[in-house]
């Protein structure tokens, strides 16, 4: 027996709010991870250049990154920062996909739904820090009661 | 002691004497400065067991739980009180044993109606120093849980990295070899810390499963070059972003997941008004407005609030058992029903609230 999917429940899935989801077939195939394609982190764009380092012009930008010796071009600032945008955008594998495919992923009965949560909780108990438990004498250095201690590089 | 440095000085000789006659180096400190350093105290933060006891119902929505700063046996306990023992299986991570260790890594992980069939933990050996860092006091590493699906094994990796500093701040008056630490200072820990964790990564990680890597990096995804050195160690173990990636029109430096909270409580910061705009909904269902481009802030964030809890998943590779798929990453603020201590929200980070679609191929 063909399992039937739903285009709405497939969009629903990966876009939980119903006024972001992907319109078209072609942005719906580039929500999934296909082996054969590529993620993308954006275009190399003044837009996001402009969204990394700021500046209300091209110049502006370009000097935010080395006022004394600004970049010379998108590339260039790019390539100055060491910055991941710019690597390209999301492509999709070669050949057609079909609805099916896309639907599987998502929607078929053996497939495993997580509701996941990355969450840093905050809940730091009260500490007291004994620092003078590592030290030492030798260790902190005395050279006179003026003076405390020398650093110690760990305790 | 063999973790202290030893100064070459020529008073040592006064210092073999002081320390013969019972002399203790914070005995002096405190004599000369008034500082006493067997005793730097650090408060707890404000509603700790209302929070984490309101925490267990919250999280018994989700199937999948990283957590971090779950510190203590009491929290993870209050925790797993609301949360049905016939369903869920917990792991926590390395704990607070060991020599001038005072905190666990507080990493936690929770999973429902799903076997976790392993589990590993690493500290981390370069967590700064403890006369400059807090975080050197903890077990701060790295775990990996593996759960079942049937089909495969899904590799799920969290961490907290360290932030630094901590220490300066709650010493009174400005004390000779107690200082915060520099950003390369940090940025050195940073580097061996992501090394360590590449290395937990490729000591672990089977082909054939997928993987993801969660948690607070502490390094900021607004600092071109904190994110630009995360990504060049993830892109080398062939990990995405999954907040950066292009089709949801976000970028590395929005979406700020933490508000102000160090320092004098007074300057705190008490909700996400600046980090968030809030999605029309019920209260208890609040997320952020993550669709697309959110304006940089006219001004530069604080340091200590920016994007510092990422989830990266594994790109698909021909060796998988298994297709995952994503939706998109949504911040959730998790408001209290019951306020309480000033405190509004369950923490001062923003979750990372995604579901996870796991296909046999």
């Amino acid at each position: 027996m063909t399992q039937s999917y739903s285009l709405k429940e497939v969009r629903a899935a990966l876009e939980p709010v119903a006024d972001w989801q992907p319109k078209g077939m072609r942005e719906l195939a580039r929500r999934l991870r296909w082996e054969q394609g590529w993620q993308g982190a954006g275009p190399l764009s003044y837009r996001n250049l402009k969204r990394t380092v700021g500046g209300d012009t091209l110049r502006q930008t370009l000097r935010a990154i080395d006022n004394g010796n600004p970049p010379k071009s998108l590339r260039q600032a790019y390539e100055r920062l060491g910055f991941p945008p710019g690597g390209g955008v999301t492509r999709l594998p070669d050949g057609p996909i079909s609805l099916r495919s896309i639907a599987r992923r998502i929607q078929a009965p053996e497939t495993v739904r997580l509701k996941f949560l990355s969450y840093n909780t905050y809940l730091l108990q009260g500490l007291q820090i004994p620092l003078g438990a590592g030290l030492t004498m030798r260790s902190v250095g005395m050279h006179s009661l003026g003076s405390a201690y020398r650093s110690a590089e760990h305790f | 002691m063999t973790l202290l440095g030893l100064t070459s000085i020529p008073g040592l000789v006064v210092a073999t004497i002081l320390e013969a006659a019972g002399y203790t180096p914070s005995k002096v400190i405190n004599k000369i400065t008034g500082i006493d350093l067997n005793g730097i105290k650090i408060g707890a933060k404000p509603a700790l067991e209302a929070r984490s006891s309101e925490l267990g119902s919250i999280l018994s929505n989700y199937d999948v739980c990283c957590l971090c700063e779950v510190w203590t046996q009491d929290s993870r306990d209050r925790i797993l009180n609301d949360l049905d023992s016939r369903m869920w299986e917990s792991a926590a991570g390395p704990d607070e044993s060991g020599a001038f260790i005072l905190n666990s890594s507080g990493l936690f992980f929770l999973a429902k109606n799903r076997q976790i069939v392993k589990t590993e933990r690493m500290i981390y050996s370069d967590r700064g120093s403890k006369n400059r860092d807090t975080d050197a006091w903890s077990n701060k590493g790295a775990m990996l849980n593996i759960i079942d699906l049937g089909f495969g094994q899904f590799e799920l990796f969290q961490t907290h990295l360290c932030f630094g500093g901590g220490i300066k701040d709650n010493v009174p008056v400005s004390t000779p070899g107690i200082s915060d630490p520099t950003d390369e200072d940090r940025m050195n820990v940073w580097h061996a810390e992501l090394a360590e964790l590449a290395d937990f990564y490729r000591s672990h990680h089977q082909p054939q499963n997928v993987a993801i890597i969660t948690g607070d990096f502490n390094m900021n995804g607004t600092n071109v070059r904190e994110y630009a050195e995360i990504r060049r160690v993830m892109d080398s173990l062939g990990l995405w972003d999954l907040w950066a990636w292009d089709v949801y029109d976000h970028h590395p430096s929005e979406g700020l997941t933490c508000r102000f909270t160090d320092g004098d409580e007074s300057n705190w910061i008490r909700n996400f008004d600046t980090q968030c705009d809030y999605l029309p909904g019920p209260q208890d269902q609040q997320y952020c407005d993550d669709r697309t481009f959110i304006p940089a802030p006219k001004t530069k964030p604080p340091q200590g609030v920016g994007r510092y809890d990422f989830l990266f998943a594994q790109n698909p590779t021909s060796a998988h058992q298994y297709n995952l798929e994503v939706s998109r990453i949504l911040r959730r603020p998790f408001p209290r029903a019951h306020p309480s201590d000033g405190e509004s929200y369950l923490s001062d980070h923003l979750g990372l609230d995604v579901t996870l679609y796991l296909s046999p191929r």
